[in-house]
């Protein structure tokens, strides 16, 4: 739009023309159609007249010059940066497919229509062949191309209605639009050449090495060799001293092809259709994106970019009474290296298995068993007769636990992640709840005494209930073996309305990304499955975020979008004192210009963008700038945030540091260091209008040891030496670059007590009590008694708590917070700023940790406060 | 003659040619979705909603009168498409909060923070007036000056008629000059 004619001369001043009244109704009548003029939307006498009367009126020409620039000024505006509105790629065909696939009937009954309107021309042009001028109204086409839209057609039914899987419904439905997709990509390649066509099928596999290797044709057995290209339909037998070494290409028409290279051993059994199908026997995958491979019993393995073992072990009958034969495969699925795959049993079992984990079954069993392959099987040959018989699992698992709901109701089918320390690292299993809300691991999982880690998320669809985060638990031992956890409550979901207002009070159209803020730790911990974008109103619902937060918690949003800074912002939780506000209402910050100097000129560089009052590293928005011969970059919008320059190369990432020169004005300076110094490994959050946002993806128990069974005996104690079980301890670390890397310790025994073995310069220790309300911070050095060679207790704070008085308690839309410097320190760069206590209950602040408080509220008045332990101090 | 060929290719569709339908669809995808793209506002819905509408064509090709053009009865089904998705939308994720403005001409929000911008520069304060806009307000612009269309097809997207547009932009245009007047002022 820059490209825009200026108007012929300055547009007068607004005032000047609200004074400028039409002289006469002629006028009046003219000024009512100058804005039309100015958008050309006149007749052509219109238009003359109005250009006659303005060339003789100065007032109307005047007026005319105003409207001239509303135009101008409005299309620029509009040009300058909004999104061009053209549908990704393919769209026609899409439409196409999508028509197709939800309305089958209707495409073939437009088709016969077609083909029979077709004979209906074809006989009228055979009466009529010695006169076009006849011919019916109907556009003539070529028999060919109706009987191509009848077999799409067909195929699309076909493929629609013919599905006797429901439960992989959500792979096939992508499958069949892709293969829609190609047969339209043919059909379009046929028209355009007018020749005829004849759409079968597609080579799906291509041989690469075979020996005995077979497929079945109309009862005979043809031998394949290299170079051999099999189609859809075609069933394959490789005999038990056999072997197949193939390529599959799948029906994806965007996804890199071949999308995998597959090796077979020894008595395998397949069938090629647009989706891999192993009947039994085994095969090693090597895919190079996402694909499916169904098994013979309906059970669907979903795989990503990685390499996996999968065996079908057939346990009676031939693959040609396979039908007959469904539910009775033992199944195992290997994930060597790469990503998770994911096993949907027909019965609607499934189960998630990472790298260096085995998911299997076997015939009666009805769930899914994960665990650790203790020594993976290698990349190499497989043999036929290696494929091991998937055992039964052990009358006693080795680990137990029930999810409930707040009534006490068993809670079927959640998602449960239990973690546990082992000599390698932690290792973790994915299961699911059945009918009566429990999970196991089998016997062999490695369970160690102590305490395992739990996390839970609701069954689909379960959207009065939160998700339980990620915490540990102690274990108790189970008579006849095998250990047993507390049962795990998932509270009622928070459901929080909210209003994102622009930096200018506008209505704005965001992504908001909940999150779980450890202020102590400094870590944030994203939930990416609850993110959710605003309406152009700017209005969200966020739903499934858990409503009880040890107090060191906070949950928060992140919010992005491409006009306005990223806001971090706390939310309050329903128990909270911040519950007596309405709806979350947030204004997001309005970007800033900047003219940055220091850039390697004459390219295009990477700024990353910190998001401001989150700990430094947790979350980057990233700029490309283009810089001037002589490095400078202008008009650049960014936040708040700090700023840094990424050098460095692809395999040797780098950062440079951006300091502020002055208002609007920022420097590339300082030393160059390597990017893993500062930065963590970010995952990418997509936005709205390719607006995106990488945040880090962190845990606190990440890197959680076994118990050492040397070290030193660490003694937990309250204030009047008391034992305390259950107290979750960390060693703190100072990082070099600033913040503090904490290690999970354990947990405290019923006793008391915790071995620890601390790294060298791990100098402090952080200890929570089991529901977080107490923490305590010490140095290690002031623990240690030289003269006794062992640590001495590490005493609990006592607590007590805060009663707002009545001419305090806020109302309306006021917010009161009980804010305190934490004693226990922020390990991230720096707190959020206010802090909303969960266990506020009502206008009762309990188990306050003892020390100084700050009571604010929103109208900026502020009550210092102290806490003493064992009372509770009215606030006045 | 454009629209010639086109309600040709309509004849076509009548008469079950799926691959006249795919040109239809490639004709009119860019119109059809830029305004599917200013009034639900964002790529995902605005790409569903244009499917809707063309599916929602076909399914009504009987109905289709070549005596007349279709660009018109198209826009229409366009328009109808996308306040269904968003009523749909709207229905299903964010239910109405109580004490909030409804869908009045304009918003009533103060203009503190906006003057204070004032030495912001001028697009980028017209964009953020114009973004403060209400819906009603906002899209007879929007689909003029950004989409290029004209009071006519404005007209047959919105289901108003020519003068309702003429009015409906006229008054959008008065209210944005004269917040951009007290922007200018402040």
């Amino acid at each position: 739009m820059s490209d825009l004619p200026e108007p012929m001369h300055q547009p007068p001043d607004a005032r000047e023309l609200r004074q400028s009244v039409p002289e006469s109704s002629h006028c009046a009548r003219m000024r009512g159609l100058l804005r039309d003029f100015a958008d050309a939307d006149l007749s052509p006498a219109l238009h003359a007249e109005v250009e006659s009367h303005v060339h003789s009126c100065r007032a109307c020409g005047l007026s005319l010059s105003r409207a001239e620039f509303e135009v101008l000024r409005l299309r620029r505006a509009f040009g300058d940066g909004w999104v061009p509105a053209a549908p990704r790629s393919g769209f026609a065909r899409r439409t196409l497919a999508r028509l197709l696939f939800e309305s089958p009937e209707l495409a073939l009954e437009a088709a016969a229509a077609a083909e029979a309107a077709e004979a209906e021309a074809a006989a009228a042009a055979r009466l009529d062949d010695d006169d076009d001028a006849v011919r019916p109204p109907i556009v003539r086409r070529d028999a060919p191309k109706i009987d191509l839209a009848r077999r799409v057609v067909a195929r699309a039914s076909a493929e629609l209605h013919a599905d006797r899987r429901a439960s992989i419904q959500r792979t096939r439905r992508w499958l069949v639009y892709a293969g829609l997709v190609s047969v339209l990509l043919v059909a379009a390649c046929g028209l355009i050449w007018q020749s005829v066509i004849e759409v079968t099928a597609h080579v799906r596999l291509s041989v690469v090495t075979a020996d005995q290797v077979w497929r079945s044709a109309d009862g005979n057995l043809l031998c394949l060799g290299p170079g051999d290209g099999l189609s859809e339909g075609a069933v394959l037998r490789i005999d038990d001293e056999g072997a197949l070494d193939a390529e599959w290409y799948d029906a994806s028409v965007i996804g890199e092809q071949p999308a995998a290279q597959l090796r077979l051993r020894g008595g395998s059994d397949m069938h090629v259709e647009a989706q891999l199908q192993l009947l039994h026997g085994s095969m090693e995958v090597l895919s190079q994106r996402p694909m499916s491979v169904l098994l013979g019993d309906g059970t669907t393995v979903e795989l990503g970019a990685g390499l996996y073992h999968i065996s079908a072990t057939e346990q009676m009958g031939p693959y040609d009474e396979l039908l007959a034969s469904a539910g009775r495969l033992g199944v195992r699925v290997e994930v060597h290296s790469g990503e998770v795959a994911r096993l949907d049993r027909e019965s609607g079992n499934a189960a998630v298995i990472s790298a260096g984990q085995v998911g299997r079954y076997s015939r009666g069993m009805t769930g899914i068993a994960v665990e650790n392959q203790p020594q993976p099987v290698g990349v190499g040959p497989l043999a036929g007769s290696s494929v091991r018989n998937p055992a039964e699992p052990s009358e006693q698992p080795d680990l137990r636990g029930v999810v409930l709901d707040t009534f006490g109701a068993p809670v079927a089918s959640a998602s449960v992640r239990v973690s546990f320390p082992s000599v390698a690292g932690l290792v973790s299993r994915h299961l699911s709840t059945d009918a009566s809300g429990a999970y196991e691991l089998p016997a062999g999982s490695g369970v160690r005494p102590g305490y395992a880690l739990l996390e839970v998320a609701p069954p689909e669809g379960r959207v009065d209930l939160a998700f339980l985060p990620e915490d540990a638990r102690a274990l108790a031992a189970v008579e006849g073996g095998g250990f047993e956890l507390p049962s795990a409550t998932l509270g009622r979901s928070l459901l929080l309305r909210g209003r994102i207002l622009g930096g200018y009070h506008e209505r704005s159209h965001a992504r908001v990304l909940p999150c779980l803020y450890d202020e102590a730790l400094g870590q944030v911990w994203p939930w990416l499955d609850g993110a959710v974008t605003s309406d152009h109103d700017g209005r969200f619902v966020l739903s499934g975020l858990p409503t009880r937060l040890p107090p060191h918690q906070i949950a928060c949003v992140i919010i992005y979008q491409s006009l306005g800074d990223v806001l971090f912002q706390a939310i309050p939780l329903p128990d909270s004192a911040a519950a007596a506000a309405s709806d979350l209402r947030v204004s997001l910050p309005p970007l800033r210009d900047l003219v940055l100097r220091g850039l390697p000129p004459s390219r295009s560089s990477i700024v990353l963008e910190e998001v401001a009052g989150m700990p430094s590293g947790s979350a980057v928005r990233r700029h490309v700038v283009l810089a001037d011969s002589s490095g400078v970059a202008t008009g650049m919008r960014v936040g708040r945030g700090r700023l840094w320059l990424e050098t460095g190369t692809v395999v040797r990432p780098m950062l440079q540091p951006i300091a502020n020169a002055g208002p609007g004005l920022a420097d590339v300076a300082g030393e160059q260091f390597e990017r893993s110094a500062a930065l963590p490994p970010f995952q990418v959050v997509p936005g709205i209008q390719g607006n995106s946002l990488e945040v880090a993806i962190q845990s606190r128990f990440a890197d959680a040891r076994v118990e050492p069974a040397g070290g030193e005996e660490l003694r937990l104690h309250n204030l009047y030496g008391g034992q305390v079980p259950k107290v979750q301890v960390y060693s703190l670390k100072l990082r070099a670059g600033g913040g503090v890397h904490a290690r999970f310790l354990g947990l405290s025994r019923p006793d008391g007590t915790l071995r620890v073995a601390l790294d060298p310069g791990e100098t402090e220790l952080l200890a929570f009590s089991g529901d977080g309300g107490v923490s305590a911070r010490v140095n290690v050095a002031s623990l240690r008694d030289p003269s006794r060679n062992r640590l001495d207790p590490l005493r609990m704070p006592a607590t007590g708590s805060a009663q707002l008085h009545e001419v305090l308690v806020p109302s309306g839309h006021t917010l009161m917070t009980v804010w305190q410097p934490l004693d226990v320190g922020h390990c991230g760069a720096r707190p959020i700023g206010y802090r909303i206590l969960c266990s506020v209950d009502g206008w009762l602040a309990r188990d306050l940790p003892a020390g100084d408080y700050q009571v604010l509220d929103e109208v900026g008045r502020s009550f210092r406060v102290q806490i003493l332990a064992g009372t509770t101090v009215e606030i006045r | 003659m454009t629209q010639r060929i086109e309600n040709e290719l309509m004849l076509r569709v009548q008469a079950g040619d799926l691959e006249a339908f795919e040109q239809l669809v490639e004709r009119y995808q860019n119109m059809v979705y830029g305004l599917a793209l200013s009034i639900v506002r964002s790529p995902e819905d605005a790409e569903e909603a244009a499917q809707d509408a063309f599916v929602k064509l076909f399914r009504a090709r009987h109905q289709f009168d070549a005596a007349r053009e279709l660009e018109p009865w198209l826009l229409r089904i366009a328009g109808n498409a996308c306040r269904d998705r968003l009523r749909r939308r709207r229905a299903s994720a964010l239910p109405l909060l109580g004490g909030e403005e409804g869908d009045d001409h304009v918003q009533q929000v103060p203009d503190r923070r906006a003057a204070s911008e004032a030495q912001k520069s001028l697009q980028q304060t017209i964009r953020s007036e114009l973004d403060r806009l209400s819906e009603r307000a906002r899209l007879p612009l929007e689909l003029k000056y950004l989409r290029g269309m004209s009071n006519q097809q404005i007209a047959d997207s919105l289901g108003i008629s020519i003068s309702n547009v003429k009015l409906q932009l006229a008054r959008a245009k008065d209210i944005l000059a004269s917040r951009l007047e007290r922007v200018m002022e402040a």
